[in-house]
């Protein structure tokens, strides 16, 4: 077959490694102080936090896969398809994110009022 | 509260970078693709549920929201018809759907009280597993153990025989010492050392066939560090090193990465130093890069692990240290459906060839597969029932073909002695779980006793128990 010729493989990996080195910079990454802040951020109406703690923070308050809470640059792609696009994705599940974001009870308005404060620096 | 919109998950992977999203381009036209199809669309009309995964979908006559146990009391005395409780919707078995009511218990979270002197806590049993971790952690304290995602709720958690990794560390369930179950009349047991003592080891893992958990008392360790050490190493080599890695590590486990023959190990132990370092992840990009080899050279299997082992082999091992909550669970931002069985660990690594074997027969494969240990323990109905075991999962993008990870797998890991997680995809019905567990029928009598007309039960359920 061709890639069993030595100098096909060669050229494949030449050509990843290529690449590799052409790829663009990292996404800026959280400090220490990012993800501390992250940990204790509540939103300051009363219900909301309570809402917030029992669901948004298991995911967006550490260093994961989730967008950590209050660092703009992990939102800035987010936010810029728009609050409805955002909105549908919690409310209908996206990628990992599940369903109402988990908060069985939270309404629309509610979701609204996480996302904005999810993703603003606070 | 979105992810980025691609294909990405969290899998405690080593940082990567051995290929590169740019290189789509040279070989995106070169390679058909091999990859499935996309999930279908989904109709909303009144109320309805899916699992996390997109593979389940309800239409309850209701989703009830109790905020309290007098509420959720009230709830079960006026309802009719079937109930069913819903977690963090995280389990690919049936466990949930219904044309009855849902209950969502998540309002009832949050912790009830701390006993320092017996080392236990109550909380409420919608509490999520993150948040306990972190109002534990506030208060000096943490859980010996977690599974690997901590958004699921206490009742689901401990439901389902839910688990972490550890040899010597049994699931979350042999840790409880209390609860609080409201049946299907409405009425409140408490189960304890004290009170019930008896139904106990039938009510651990129960699978919400009991009725609905509204507390549970859970002991408790002063709060720890871990380190974690990450290194790939090739997969032969790791099975034969694995027993003495659990047997020497408070946590040990590992992730094998089809068609590389490598596999990331994963070893984590308690650090009393106070120099912690939490390097930031790069898991995602690794479980893209696999699908992207699976992508390009799914049709070239050798050309794929050809160049996987060049490109893995030149990486360094990974040390994190952090508080344990953070380093034990991880979130998923990329959904999958799963099979995972529990091997009696002696013959796990046996088991662990024959699945990869079959497992690399599909070229279309690219999940890593996860392997964990964990102690036995007595509740009747634990995967684990008096049995050191090793789990192995076997994972499908949510999306893609996952029915084989029942029919390809299900033989294997029963002629190895397996019993299936119950929160996880397998079909074996009530003679042959009944041959698994040897207090199976210990357990009907019990579920019978707190649910006699079979109230907490759908079709999924009514199979598992061989309810007609």
């Amino acid at each position: 077959m061709l890639y069993s010729v030595p100098i096909v493989r060669l050229l494949l990996l030449a050509c990843w490694a290529l690449l590799a080195g052409c790829q663009g910079a990292e996404d800026a990454q959280p400090t220490d102080a990012d993800v501390a802040r992250a940990e204790s951020m509540r939103p300051s109406e009363s219900a909301l936090a309570t809402k917030y703690e029992r669901t948004c923070v298991v995911c967006h308050s550490a260093r994961r896969g989730a967008p950590l809470a209050g660092f703009p640059p992990a939102w800035a792609k987010r936010v810029k398809q728009g609050e409805k696009v955002l909105l549908d994705h919690v409310r209908d599940g996206f990628n990992g994110m599940p369903a109402r974001g988990l908060c069985t009870d939270c309404t629309d308005d509610e979701l609204r009022s996480l996302i904005r404060f999810l993703t603003q620096k606070q | 509260m979105n992810h980025v919109p691609m294909d990405t998950d969290t899998i405690c992977l080593p940082r990567r970078s051995f290929v590169v999203a740019s290189a789509a381009t040279l070989l995106a036209g070169l390679l058909e693709p091999v990859s499935a199809a996309a999930p279908e669309a989904e109709g909303a009309a009144g109320p309805t549920w899916q699992n996390w995964s997109g593979l389940l979908h309800a239409r309850p006559s209701a989703i009830a929201t109790p905020a309290n146990e007098a509420e959720l009391q009230a709830l079960m005395v006026r309802s009719h018809g079937e109930i069913r409780p819903m977690g963090s919707a995280h389990s690919s078995a049936a466990l949930v759907p219904t044309s009855g009511t849902i209950v969502a218990t998540d309002r009832m979270s949050g912790l009830v009280s701390v006993d320092r002197q017996a080392m236990t806590v109550t909380a409420h049993a919608g509490t999520r597993l993150g948040t306990l971790t972190r109002l534990l952690d506030a208060q000096g304290l943490a859980l010996r153990n977690l599974p690997d995602i901590d958004t699921q709720t206490l009742a689901g958690a401990i439901s389902t025989g839910t688990h972490g990794t550890g040899a010597k560390l049994p699931g979350l369930h042999a840790d409880l010492v209390g609860m609080r179950i409201v049946t299907p009349d409405g009425r409140i047991v408490a189960l304890d050392e004290r009170q019930n003592a008896e139904m106990l080891p039938a009510a651990r893992v129960a699978l919400g066939s009991l009725g609905l958990l509204s507390q549970v008392t859970l002991r408790v360790v002063p709060a720890y560090n871990l380190e974690r050490r990450v290194w790939l190493i090739p997969i032969n080599e790791l099975m034969e090193k694995a027993p003495s890695l659990a047997a020497k590590h408070r946590h040990f486990g590992f992730f094998y990465l089809p068609f590389t023959g490598f596999a990331a190990a994963i070893t984590q132990d308690i650090y009393t130093g106070s120099d912690l370092v939490s390097p930031p992840t790069a898991d995602n990009e690794v479980l893209a890069d696999l699908r992207r080899m699976r992508d390009w050279l799914g049709h070239f299997p050798q050309m794929r692990r050809w160049l996987a082992e060049k490109l893995l082999s030149r990486y360094e091992p990974e040390l994190e240290r952090e508080r344990s909550y953070r380093l034990l669970a991880q979130d998923r931002p990329n959904r999958f459906n799963e099979t995972e069985w529990h091997v009696p660990v002696q013959r796990s690594m046996d088991c662990l060839r024959k699945v990869i074997t079959t497992l690399e027969r599909r070229n279309e494969v690219f999940w890593p597969m996860e392997i964990r240990f964990i102690a036995g323990d007595d509740a009747w109905l634990s995967p684990f029932y008096q049995q050191d075991s090793c789990s192995i999962a076997v994972q499908a993008a949510s999306g893609e073909p996952h029915d084989y990870l029942v029919t390809d797998f299900t033989p294997i890991f029963r002629a190895h002695g397996g019993r299936p997680h119950w929160g996880k995809l397998h079909t074996l019905n009530a003679t042959e779980l009944a041959s698994a567990y040897p207090r199976w029928a210990d357990f009907q009598r019990v579920r019978r006793h707190f649910d006699p007309q079979g109230r907490m039960l759908n079709e999924h359920l009514r199979k598992v128990f061989g309810i007609t």
